[in-house]
C-alpha cells in the first residue's frame, strides 16, 4: 500500500492531542490504536490547516496526487 | 456494513445557518448582533475554526470601494463590462461596493490586517483584467488568521455550532422553508431542525470536472462544497441562476492554484506553446482564450528571462500566499525551478462559484431567496464575482434580514414519522450488501461533466450529457454502498453533484449563444447575441412533475430600471 500520502505525520512527534483531526476541512484524519494521528481518507486539499495547528510540528504535507 | 436504525435528534433554533465559512460565520454573528436573545444554529460539515474556502486565510480583500479611492459606481461599471458582459442585476453589485468599506473597517477592529502606504492610505490595486476606470478595488490584506478570527468572534457570541455535519436536505412545505436534516459524520446521529428562517452559506460546487491530475480533490475552488446549497434549494424551490456559467481559469496543471500572472499582474512572465511562439491567455481578451482552448495547444509559463531579483520577489509572493502549502510542496516534490524550468499551464477543471464565477441561488439585495424563509449568501448565492467580500457583506445582511423574518414568524412542528422516513433514505447506502462506492460514482459522474459540459460545448454534447445524467440517477445512485458515516456523507455529496451537473446542461442548452469566453462557449453558436440573449437563464423545480424548468428573466440596471 505504500506510496507517499499527502499528510504524512511522524508518529515519534506526535502527542495524540487529536487537533488535527478535529479540524481538517475535508474530514480526512482520524486517531489509529495507539492514539496517534493518521490519514485515513485520500480526500487532502492541501490547505495546510494540519500543519499550521499541530502543537509538535509533526505534520509535513506533500503534493503527491497519488492514491495510498 | 452499519446496520443501524437512525438516531434522530430533534432540535429547534429561531435562525438556522448551514455552513460556517465565510459567510456563514459573518451571518451568525449579524444575527445575534441584531437580535441577541434569538437562538442561532450553524451547522458545519466540518469545523468552523479552520471550515470552508478560507480555512488558512486570504491574502487580500477583491472588491472594496475605499472613499476618495474608488466608487461603486464604478464597480458596477467594471462587473457589467469585465465580468457579466451585461447580464446583470446592476442592484446586487451596487450594495456590495457600498458596503465594503464599512465590512474592511469592521475586520479591521476584529485584528485583521490591511496593508498602507506611508502616508496612511490603503493601497487599492486592480480587480478587472481588462481596464476599468477607477479600478482600484482590490486592497491587499495580512488575513492568513481571517478564519481564526472570525471563529472567534463566533464563539465570544451565544452561537450554538454543530460541527462535522452534513445538511442533507432542507425541510419545506408549499409556504416556505422551515429547517433542515443532516447527519454527523463521525457518529452518524441524524439531525432534524426546525427553524423560523433559514440562511444557506454553504459554498459552491468545487467538485465538478475532474482536474488533469485525475486526483479527485485536487481542485481549485475548495472541495470540501460539493453544491451542497445549489441542490438543496432547487429541491426546495428556489429560483436558481447563470448554472450555464462555469469557472474554467488557466492554471498551472496539476496544482490546485494559478501561478505567476494569475496570481499578480506586475510579474512580466511569458506564455508560450510548445513551439517556444509566445501565447495571449492571462491577459488576453474572450476571444485570445477562446482561441489558445480551441488550438488545444501545450502552454507554459516562462519565467527564465526575468533577473534574479525578480523571480525571488516571486516566490516571496507565492510562498506567503494563503496557499503557500501546496505552491512550496509543489515545487519541492517536482523539483521544479523556475529560474530554468517553465511551468505548464492549462485550462484544468470547471467549478461552479459565485465567488470567482457566476452561478447560484437568485437572490434579491436582502438575500432573500425566491421561497419563503430562505436566505443565501457567499458562494451559493447568485451575486457574480463578488469575492470573499460578497461572502461578508451578504453574510451580514442575511443575517440580519433572517432576524427580521424570524422575529414575527413561529416555529412550525416537524413531522417525526416523515423525518423517520427521510433518514433510512439517506441511511440506504448502509445497509447495502453490495454495491458501487460513491468516490466510484463520482469520478465516473464528473468524467462525464469533463467530457460534456465543460468548453466548448454543443447541443448535441449538452443533450449527451443529459442521458447520461439521466442514467446516473436512476442506476449508480440507487446502488452506492458505504463502509462509515464519512463515507455515507460522500454518497449525499454524488446526490448535490449530479443535481448540478443537470442545470449547468439544461441552462447551456437554453442559452444558443456564447456570452462569457471559455466560460460558456458554445462552438454552434460561437457569437454573442445581445439582440436575444441579453437576459438571464433560469430554472426552477416544478413540484408536481419533478421536472427541471427553464425561462429566462430580465437584465436589471440601477434604480429597478429594467432593461429589455
Amino acid at each position: 500500500m505504500n506510496s507517499t500520502t499527502s499528510v504524512e505525520i511522524d508518529k515519534e512527534e506526535c502527542n495524540g492531542c487529536g487537533i488535527c483531526v478535529e479540524i481538517c476541512p475535508l474530514d480526512c484524519l482520524r486517531m489509529d490504536e495507539h492514539e496517534k494521528a493518521f490519514m485515513k481518507y485520500d480526500e487532502c486539499w492541501y490547505c495546510g490547516s494540519c500543519t499550521l495547528e499541530c502543537p509538535v510540528d509533526a505534520i509535513i504535507l506533500r503534493l503527491p496526487y497519488l492514491i495510498r | 456494513m452499519l446496520t443501524i436504525k437512525p438516531e434522530i435528534d430533534f432540535i429547534e433554533t429561531d435562525v438556522l445557518i448551514i455552513g460556517g465559512g465565510s459567510a456563514g460565520c459573518m451571518a451568525a454573528i449579524a444575527a445575534h448582533d441584531e437580535a441577541p436573545n434569538l437562538k442561532i444554529t450553524i451547522l458545519e460539515k466540518a469545523h468552523t475554526r479552520r471550515s470552508g474556502t478560507l480555512a488558512t486565510g486570504m491574502d487580500a480583500l477583491n472588491v472594496v470601494a475605499v472613499p476618495g479611492l474608488s466608487t461603486p459606481e464604478d464597480y458596477v461599471k467594471g462587473v457589467d463590462l469585465d465580468h457579466t458582459h451585461g447580464v446583470i442585476d446592476e442592484d446586487l453589485h451596487y450594495v456590495l461596493a457600498e458596503k465594503s468599506f464599512a465590512m474592511l473597517k469592521k475586520l479591521e477592529e476584529w485584528g485583521v490586517g490591511f496593508e498602507k502606504d506611508d502616508a496612511g492610505q490603503y493601497v487599492g490595486t486592480p480587480v478587472f483584467y481588462g481596464d476599468c476606470p477607477g479600478d482600484k478595488f482590490t486592497i491587499p490584506m495580512a488575513g492568513l488568521d481571517l478564519k481564526l478570527i472570525l471563529s472567534r468572534e463566533v464563539l465570544k457570541r451565544k452561537i450554538k455550532i454543530l460541527n462535522h455535519t452534513i445538511t442533507t436536505s432542507l425541510l419545506y412545505d408549499s409556504e416556505a422553508v422551515y429547517g433542515a436534516c443532516g447527519f454527523n459524520i463521525r457518529t452518524g446521529k441524524f439531525i432534524a431542525c426546525s427553524a423560523k428562517a433559514v440562511i444557506l452559506a454553504s459554498g459552491g460546487c468545487g467538485r465538478f470536472g475532474m482536474p488533469s491530475s485525475g486526483y479527485m480533490y485536487g481542485t481549485f475552488d475548495f472541495p470540501g462544497n460539493a453544491g451542497d446549497g445549489y441542490s438543496m434549494a432547487y429541491r426546495a424551490g428556489a429560483r436558481m441562476r447563470n448554472f450555464e456559467y462555469v469557472q474554467h481559469f488557466a492554471e498551472t496543471k496539476r496544482l490546485n492554484v494559478p501561478l505567476g500572472k494569475e496570481y499578480d499582474t506586475d510579474f512580466d512572465t511569458k506564455m508560450v506553446n510548445e513551439r517556444g511562439e509566445e501565447v495571449n491567455v492571462h491577459e488576453g481578451s474572450d476571444e485570445d482564450n477562446i482561441q489558445a482552448l480551441l488550438s488545444g495547444q501545450t502552454m507554459y509559463e516562462k519565467f527564465s528571462h526575468l533577473p534574479e531579483e525578480a523571480i525571488k520577489q516571486i516566490e516571496e509572493v507565492w510562498f506567503a500566499s494563503e496557499r503557500k502549502h501546496p505552491i512550496i510542496s509543489f515545487f519541492r516534490e517536482r523539483k521544479m525551478d523556475i529560474r530554468k524550468d517553465p511551468v505548464e499551464v492549462g485550462f484544468e477543471e470547471i467549478a461552479l462559484c459565485s465567488g470567482h464565477g457566476s452561478t447560484g441561488i437568485k437572490v434579491d439585495t436582502d438575500t432573500s431567496t425566491t421561497v419563503k424563509g430562505l436566505y443565501a449568501c457567499g458562494d451559493v448565492a447568485c451575486v457574480p464575482n463578488q469575492y470573499l467580500t460578497g461572502a461578508f457583506v451578504y453574510g451580514e445582511i442575511a443575517g440580519q434580514s433572517a432576524v427580521q423574518y424570524a422575529k414575527d414568524g413561529n416555529t412550525k412542528k416537524i413531522d417525526q414519522a416523515a423525518i423517520q422516513k427521510q433518514a433510512e433514505i439517506v441511511f440506504k447506502p448502509t445497509e447495502r450488501a453490495d454495491g458501487i462506492k460513491p468516490n466510484d460514482v463520482e469520478r465516473k459522474l464528473r468524467t462525464i461533466i469533463t467530457e460534456y459540459l465543460t468548453p466548448p460545448r454543443s447541443a448535441e454534447k449538452l443533450k449527451t450529457a443529459l442521458q447520461w445524467i439521466k442514467r446516473f440517477s436512476k442506476e449508480d445512485v440507487e446502488c452506492m454502498k458505504v463502509e462509515d458515516w464519512h463515507e455515507l456523507s460522500k454518497a449525499v455529496e454524488v446526490r448535490f453533484i449530479l443535481d448540478c451537473a443537470e442545470m449547468t446542461a439544461r441552462s447551456s442548452l437554453k442559452r444558443n449563444e456564447t456570452r462569457w469566453g471559455v466560460s460558456d462557449y458554445r462552438s454552434d453558436f460561437p457569437e454573442r447575441d445581445d439582440a436575444n440573449w441579453l437576459k438571464f437563464v433560469d430554472l426552477e423545480m416544478d413540484h408536481n412533475s419533478g421536472e427541471m424548468v427553464v425561462s429566462t428573466s430580465p437584465v436589471t440596471r440601477r434604480e429597478n430600471q429594467v432593461v429589455k
